[in-house]
């Protein structure tokens, strides 16, 4: 633990050159993330000036690549169309407990989003989020539906007129496992 | 059938015992369960199983199925075990022994009928295996066999007596015959199943000797042509023994298309001894180049048909000729009329005079061409492509094809001749020919050139080079279009019947309006379209790709930030994608079509393929327009993976997704996600063909015969040809000496944007985010 900087490094890095990867405590929230992730288009960045892009906070190894842990949309423009432009960043330390609260406070403010599926986002949030810092994070005592629709700021019938149209989830996925829609569909001679 | 009354207890041991050998898994349960099937249904006329008075039915409880089947197949005894296989199975499909059961009254009356074909001790104990074959088949999901069972039930459950039985099977026999001859059913091939069953219960019953098969003269010459021969012949005196070996001896009876083989595959040996020179030495250009050269020499020299070519008569010379003949015919006797006769046929059919003459040698039955059908009395041209066949039950009932054999009408003045089989000496074939020199002044004609009529009348004068290839019988080895095409029959009847017209132009009007009268016969019944075996019907293919579709689209929504879907949906995307290309380009599905991603240009709207081994000085694949459709479709998916590589690849970057390879074309443009080893890998058939598993399963290459086959009328056959690379040698479109341009190529795109409308395809719209 000698290589430890406590002093945050300032730099710019093209990530087209490194690995650029999500932080391993930083999985879950990700993935939460992307599936409530909003649908509205975003701010586009790319034709600001590197020295006036909004700093990255990373973390790094000494294997050259760069572990990001919040600012889940940023990175995932930059994945998509920035790879190869300098981005102003931040390598920090690593402190694995407030990377999981960044990372878990870009989940939780998903509640305020517009168009979200309040109960399905709070399901996923129970099942899969750590709750103390869950609940830390949304300053409750404990996860429940009225705690909950208090900090989205939605009023609980509003909550379960949602849940009512929830669709279930067991329709099929990919290929039929059989041959019967080929006579189901044609009808045989 | 009185021999087969009351055996006494020991034969019915010995019986009971070889159908259900000691050896085999429960045999004692099994042994008395057969018993009392047997006696649930008493038969007057046949008594052979001592019935006991009370049967004390044995059932299937304390067995346990799917251990005993799996004992059987491991055991390999599928063959002597054939009856306690199939009664498990049958338990499986119809549940517990009961009289009011039609299915089991049925199997009393099959078991009998196995029985008594074992009582006989004969080689007739080989059906036993069959006839379990036949049950079991038919119980598998989707077989087209369960058909046949469900009647037979249904025969048991009418007729009282193995003997009426019998007439009520026979009746089915004929029926289903008859369709597949009429064309009204698909062929699959139930005809040849049924009469299995019939000859058991006609052995059983009308007491049937066992007549073995006997081998005639094709089966023989197909094993001769692949051995050496050695001959020895005499040279100053002394015997001097010459080996002859043959060449390309595994490819010497395939189907394909000498055209068709594909850039990967395995290289035929060039040597025809067994020499096996270094790799270096066998794969140098020099070895390789020599046989495609031969090839590509020979086949210049016997593909061009221009009409200033010397080995062809003009279109003139044709109908001139063809009148004197025909004149010539009509005015001699019959038996001075053979060699007419057989030059007559030559002109109507394109088939060679040694085939003709050959052909007419044989009685009606072995006939190959001049096919007698005993229900109308005529007789007919019959050619058959040599298709590879299709034998996937699964989509008998879908394909497009009814068969590979046209069938067109002949004057009847030849039906005549060809009903006795004659031998026609070559002599009175050369007089006929010289008959024609002399009047016509013809010094040069030879057989030859009364051969290439019928091809270069259709190709040069109707201009349907693959109607020509077809018409004339020629080999899919020669021509690669017909082994891709199924093609609507009453088109090629229409072109037969216009060569018809122009051939007999010069004869007189009464007789002109006669012949073509006779030749216009329809003689295809219902058979719509013939040809390949592969194309299936329009609207299987619309399923088939709605499917696909569906199982793309059907993650959207569904992803719940399990890894595992999304990968899911990015495989169901990539193989959707890889048969949309397949069926809107026609490229062979070889490993990692359609290639890399600069293979593509999309503003251009084209796409370079090497998909199949290369000719001789001329390398450089071929170019393919890409419709619209396709060019959105592959944008659509340009878009998908790039928001899939930014969350995949920062979640998993053990075994990451190669985007960047991809983008700057240094890995194929379709990857697949692969379990074992983990990680993505380029396309390849054997991969879609995984992911496909229970879903479908046809040839590789179906979709190409799909696209050749919706082509086939709608453009020019040139064109099509360019598509496929089915060109001849330096007939090419992109030859140096091609008078085409790239424009004409592009005539394409509106087509298969017309097949893609036709086929309802859609493009999909697969979301990776919410």
């Amino acid at each position: 633990m000698n290589n430890i900087h406590l002093k945050p490094t300032q730099k710019f890095i093209t990530f087209s050159k490194y690995n650029l990867v999500v932080h391993q405590d930083a999985q879950k929230a990700l993935l939460i993330w992307h599936q409530f992730r909003p649908r509205i288009a975003s701010i586009n960045m790319a034709s600001l000036d590197d020295y006036y892009r909004p700093p990255l906070r990373l973390v790094n190894d000494k294997n050259e690549t760069y572990y990001f842990f919040n600012e889940f949309r940023r990175f995932d423009e930059i994945l998509i169309e920035e790879m190869n432009s300098r981005q102003p960043c931040l390598v920090a330390a690593e402190s694995l407990r407030d990377i999981k609260r960044l990372a878990w406070s870009e989940v939780v403010e998903l509640a305020f989003s517009r168009g979200i599926n309040h109960p399905e986002f709070l399901k996923a949030l129970s099942s899969s989020a750590p709750k103390s810092i869950i609940c830390e994070l949304m300053n409750i005592e404990r996860l429940t539906v009225d705690n909950y629709c208090r900090f989205a700021g939605i009023s609980q019938s509003a909550y379960e007129y949602q849940q009512c149209k929830l669709a279930n989830d067991e329709v099929m996925l990919g290929l039929p496992k059989n041959l019967n829609w080929m006579d189901a569909s044609y009808g045989a001679h | 059938m009185g021999h087969t009354k009351l055996f006494n207890d020991v034969t019915d041991r010995r019986v009971l015992d070889k159908l259900i050998p000691i050896d085999s898994p429960h045999h004692i349960q099994m042994s008395q369960l057969m018993i009392d099937v047997i006696s649930l249904v008493p038969d007057d006329d046949i008594d052979s199983l001592q019935s006991t008075p009370e049967p004390n039915f044995a059932d299937f409880t304390g067995l346990d199925c799917v251990d005993v089947m799996n004992q059987i197949t491991r055991q390999g005894k599928t063959g002597v075990w054939a009856v306690t296989y199939m009664l498990i199975v049958f338990y499986q499909a119809y549940g517990a022994i009961d009289i009011r059961s039609n299915a089991w009254r049925f199997m009393s009356g099959y078991l009998k009928v196995i029985f008594m074909i074992t009582a006989r001790h004969d080689k007739h104990f080989a059906k036993i295996d069959k006839l379990g074959v036949r049950v079991r088949m038919a119980l598998r999901p989707n077989d087209p066999q369960r058909g046949i069972l469900d009647q037979l039930i249904s025969i048991h459950a009418h007729c009282d007596g193995l003997s009426s039985c019998l007439s009520a099977i026979r009746q089915y026999e004929a029926s289903v015959k008859q369709g597949v001859a009429e064309g009204k059913t698909a062929n699959q091939y139930l005809g040849s199943k049924i009469g299995q069953i019939r000859l058991a219960y006609e052995v059983a019953i009308d007491n049937k000797a066992f007549i073995g098969k006997t081998y005639n003269q094709s089966t023989k010459r197909v094993k001769s042509a692949q051995t050496v021969t050695k001959t020895v012949a005499h040279i100053d005196g002394e015997p001097l023994q010459r080996i002859v070996f043959g060449t390309k001896q595994s490819k010497k009876h395939s189907n394909v298309a000498i055209a068709e083989n594909i850039a990967d595959d395995d290289e035929v040996p060039l040597l025809d001894n067994n020499f096996k020179p270094a790799t270096q030495i066998a794969k140098s250009s020099e070895l390789q180049q020599w046989r495609l050269k031969n090839n590509h020499q020979h086949a210049r020299r016997n593909q061009f048909h221009f009409p200033t070519n010397h080995r062809q008569l003009s279109i003139t010379g044709y109908q001139m000729l063809f009148a004197t003949l025909w004149q010539r015919f009509m005015s001699v006797d019959k038996e001075s009329g053979t060699g007419y006769a057989v030059l007559i046929l030559s002109l109507l059919s394109g088939l060679s005079i040694d085939s003709i003459i050959a052909d007419w040698q044989c009685s009606h039955g072995q006939r190959q061409y001049f096919i007698y059908d005993r229900f109308r009395k005529s007789s007919s041209i019959a050619i058959t492509i040599d298709v590879t066949t299709n034998t996937r039950s699964h989509l008998l009932a879908h394909r497009q094809s009814y068969g590979s054999t046209f069938y067109r009408a002949l004057p009847e003045a030849l039906q005549v001749m060809l009903e006795d089989k004659i031998t026609v000496s070559s002599d009175t074939v050369k007089a006929a020919i010289s008959y024609a020199k002399d009047i016509l002044n013809l010094p040069a004609l030879s057989p030859q050139y009364i051969e290439a009529g019928l091809f270069i009348l259709i190709k040069n004068e109707l201009n349907k080079p693959l109607h020509a290839d077809l018409i004339t019988g020629v080999d899919v080895r020669h021509s690669s279009a017909l082994y891709y095409t199924s093609t609507k029959t009453i088109e090629l009847e229409q072109t037969y019947i216009k060569v018809v017209e122009l051939i007999t132009e010069y004869c007189n009007d009464e007789q002109k309006a006669l012949l073509i009268d006779e030749c216009s016969v329809p003689m295809n019944g219902h058979r719509d379209h013939i040809g390949s075996d592969m194309a299936l019907k329009t609207t299987m293919c619309q399923q088939f790709f709605n499917q696909l579709a569906v199982s793309a689209e059907s993650f959207n929504g569904k992803l719940k930030s399990h890894m595992d879907r999304y990968i899911a949906q990015f495989n169901s995307y990539s193989i959707w994608l890889w048969h949309i290309i397949l069926i809107q380009t026609g490229i062979r599905p070889v490993k990692h079509a359609p290639g890399l991603l600069h293979q593509f240009d999309f503003k251009r709207r084209m796409l370079w393929v090497s998909d199949k081994e290369e000719r001789h000085a001329q390398s450089d694949g071929r170019l393919i327009p890409l419709s619209k459709f396709l060019i959105t479709a592959i944008q659509n998916y340009m878009t998908y993976i790039e928001q899939f590589a930014a969350i995949y690849n920062p979640l998993c970057p053990a075994a990451s997704y190669p985007i960047n390879d991809i983008l700057q074309s240094e890995r194929p443009l379709i990857q697949l996600y692969k379990k074992n080893p983990k990680g993505f890998t380029s396309i390849t058939p054997s991969q879609v063909r995984y992911q496909l598993q229970d879903f479908f399963s046809h040839q590789d290459n179906w979709l190409r015969h799909q696209l050749r086959s919706m082509l086939t009328g709608r453009v020019s056959d040139y064109l099509i040809c360019a598509l496929y690379g089915h060109e001849h040698a330096d007939q090419e479109f992109m030859h140096p000496m091609s008078s085409s341009s790239i424009n004409q190529l592009h005539q394409l795109s509106l087509h298969l944007d017309a097949i893609a409308t036709d086929l309802h395809l859609k493009q999909i719209e697969v979301r990776i985010y919410g």
